[in-house]
């Protein structure tokens, strides 16, 4: 069981899935082709995404940015602040690709595509995965280890970091949880696979709340929020949220980039 | 049917919470072949891994004991999940094998799970259970007397009245008690998930307990109820809602609930109701 550094009570990492478009063309192809929806995946880099960074600066706090390839290509303004901000860079497929039943090949180009993309921006490969969509595949975490990944961010089994190892490589686990998902309250379509619901941030900010107080409880915990700038960067979401990390660090949580915790979590098991 | 519970107690509350796990999953998907989204299994996973451990541990705050449906395939692949649970107290009661729910089904394919799940159970944890909840609630005509022959005492199905209640035969009562449910005390309508299985309503946990809580308050003034859940540690297991159902308990039982099995329960009205008129099957 890890123990959080400098006395603090739960590490909690704010990642962002910084999808623009592509968020809704991974769903359906179909939903590309509504202009809404459209319009809806370019209020992340258009707006939401400069309120984030604006946010994450005054609260100063570093962040996780999971980037799609084909976003990095089509935002490089965007892309390049996040990375001048001092915030990590981490692999989220190259167009949100969803598909199930692909094969380790078409996975492994990917991954070297966009791998080769995030470094042309960073300067270095990036060490974190998140399947978009939540999608992973039987030998992702194999292909983590083999090509130097630090950790992942996909499961929900648990609510600690843990491990995959393949061949004497670890590769450490920042579970994620639907709960912790911005998603969940704020996604909003008419599209196929309606979700017609929009919660006030306030409500939001009580469920957040209360699973950071009960894992603070925990020892050994991690708290990964995920976020998506065109679903929270909206003026009201983003006050809210900012609220709640003023109140996450008054009540002893250590706030760093995904890379930083699953870091620490390896130094701390060797 | 007037009850007079234990101490007086102005209600009884049967914690219950159904270990659904992977078969959740499985079952409730509208995509064919499931069992490979790696991710959504994990959520199903998250029950017995993860959210079990938390409630035990948090009604053993309480010191109170629960009783937990399991279908039979989960006592086979989570057994020592299913262990910890027996050795701290509760109650482990049917729930299926794979969580069936597609039915209507005739007596033949439903029997024919009782008995996979039955089979299973004892196999496993050497339970052989006497309470029944069917998965997604699927009852069918011969659903009561097939429970009764199979020596259950206790069904958690009927969504009619507030119970407790004796199921009859004949119009004669027989010694089956049924403990009503419905979504109101059920986390899954509290609790949206974005993915599959899709569910359109989401309140936070203080709202979720607050509606709950109306309820308890409610029933408790009119004397002689009870209180059912169904709960799903996969989803109230998760910390906050835990934490939030752990401040309820505490609220409960500041204001007279009697919490109990549901077996234990069972037991006590098929005694307060005395001898039992002979039915024929």
């Amino acid at each position: 069981m890890v123990v959080w550094p400098n006395d603090t009570n739960l590490a909690v990492a704010l990642t962002f899935e910084f999808d623009a478009e592509m968020y809704w063309y991974g769903k359906d192809p179909k939903c590309i082709k509504t202009f809404a929806n459209l319009s809806r995946g370019q209020y992340g880099p258009h707006e939401g995404i400069y309120r984030v960074i604006k946010m994450l600066d005054r609260q100063e706090v570093k962040a996780t940015f999971f980037i799609p390839g084909w976003v990095a290509e089509n935002y490089p303004e965007q892309v390049e602040l996040i990375h001048a901000k001092g915030h990590e860079i981490a692999y989220h497929g190259y167009m949100h690709e969803e598909k199930r039943g692909i094969s380790r090949a078409e996975e492994e180009e990917r991954m070297e595509k966009c791998e080769k993309i995030i470094a042309g921006i960073t300067g270095k490969r990036p060490v974190g995965h998140r399947g978009p969509g939540s999608i992973i595949h039987p030998f992702t975490m194999e292909l983590l280890a083999e090509r130097g990944y630090l950790y992942s961010s996909n499961m929900k089994n648990t609510n600690s970091p843990y491990f995959h190892a393949h061949n004497g490589n670890n590769v450490v686990e920042l579970p994620v949880d639907e709960y912790l998902d911005d998603a969940t309250y704020y996604f909003f379509s008419y599209s196929p696979f309606t979700h017609n619901n929009i919660h006030a941030p306030n409500f939001v900010n009580d469920c957040w709340r209360t699973d950071f107080d009960a894992l603070c409880q925990e020892p050994g915990s991690v708290l990964v929020f995920k976020c998506h700038p065109q679903l929270i960067g909206r003026a009201g979401r983003v006050r809210r949220f900012s609220e709640l990390i003023g109140y996450m660090k008054t009540h002893g949580a250590w706030i760093a980039p995904a890379e930083s915790i699953a870091r620490y979590v390896l130094a701390q098991s060797e | 049917m007037k009850v007079v519970w234990p101490d007086n107690k102005r209600i009884a509350i049967m914690m219950s919470f159904d270990i659904d796990a992977e078969t959740l999953w499985y079952q409730r998907s509208s995509k064919d072949d499931y069992r490979d989204h790696i991710t959504n299994i994990s959520r199903g996973t998250y029950g017995p891994q993860t959210g079990v451990p938390r409630i035990l541990k948090m009604l053993d705050t309480h010191d109170i004991k629960a009783t937990f449906y399991v279908p039979g395939w989960v006592a086979e692949q989570h057994t020592e999940t299913i262990r910890e649970v027996l050795r701290r107290g509760h109650e482990v009661a049917a729930h299926g094998y794979e969580h069936e729910e597609k039915g209507p089904y005739s007596q033949e394919e439903d029997e024919a799970i009782m008995e996979k799940a039955e089979t299973a159970l004892w196999e496993t944890v050497g339970v052989k259970p006497v309470g029944h909840r069917g998965p997604g609630g699927v009852i069918g005509d011969y659903s009561i007397a097939m429970f009764y022959r199979r020596g259950y005492i206790y069904s958690s199905n009927w969504r009619d009245s507030d119970g407790p209640f004796f199921h009859k035969i004949d119009g004669k009562e027989i010694p089956l008690v049924e403990f009503p449910k419905d979504s109101i005390y059920d986390d899954g309508f509290y609790m949206c998930t974005f993915s599959e299985p899709m569910r359109q309503s989401m309140k936070s946990p203080q709202e979720a307990i607050e509606m709950m809580r109306d309820e308890f308050d409610g029933l408790a003034e009119e004397g002689g109820r009870m209180m059912t859940f169904v709960f799903h540690p996969q989803l109230s297991g998760h910390p906050g809602r835990c934490k939030l159902l752990s401040e309820f308990i505490g609220y409960m039982k500041a204001n007279g609930a009697w919490f109990a099995r549901s077996d234990e329960a069972a037991c006590y009205l098929i005694e307060q109701h005395g001898p039992f008129e002979p039915v024929e099957l």
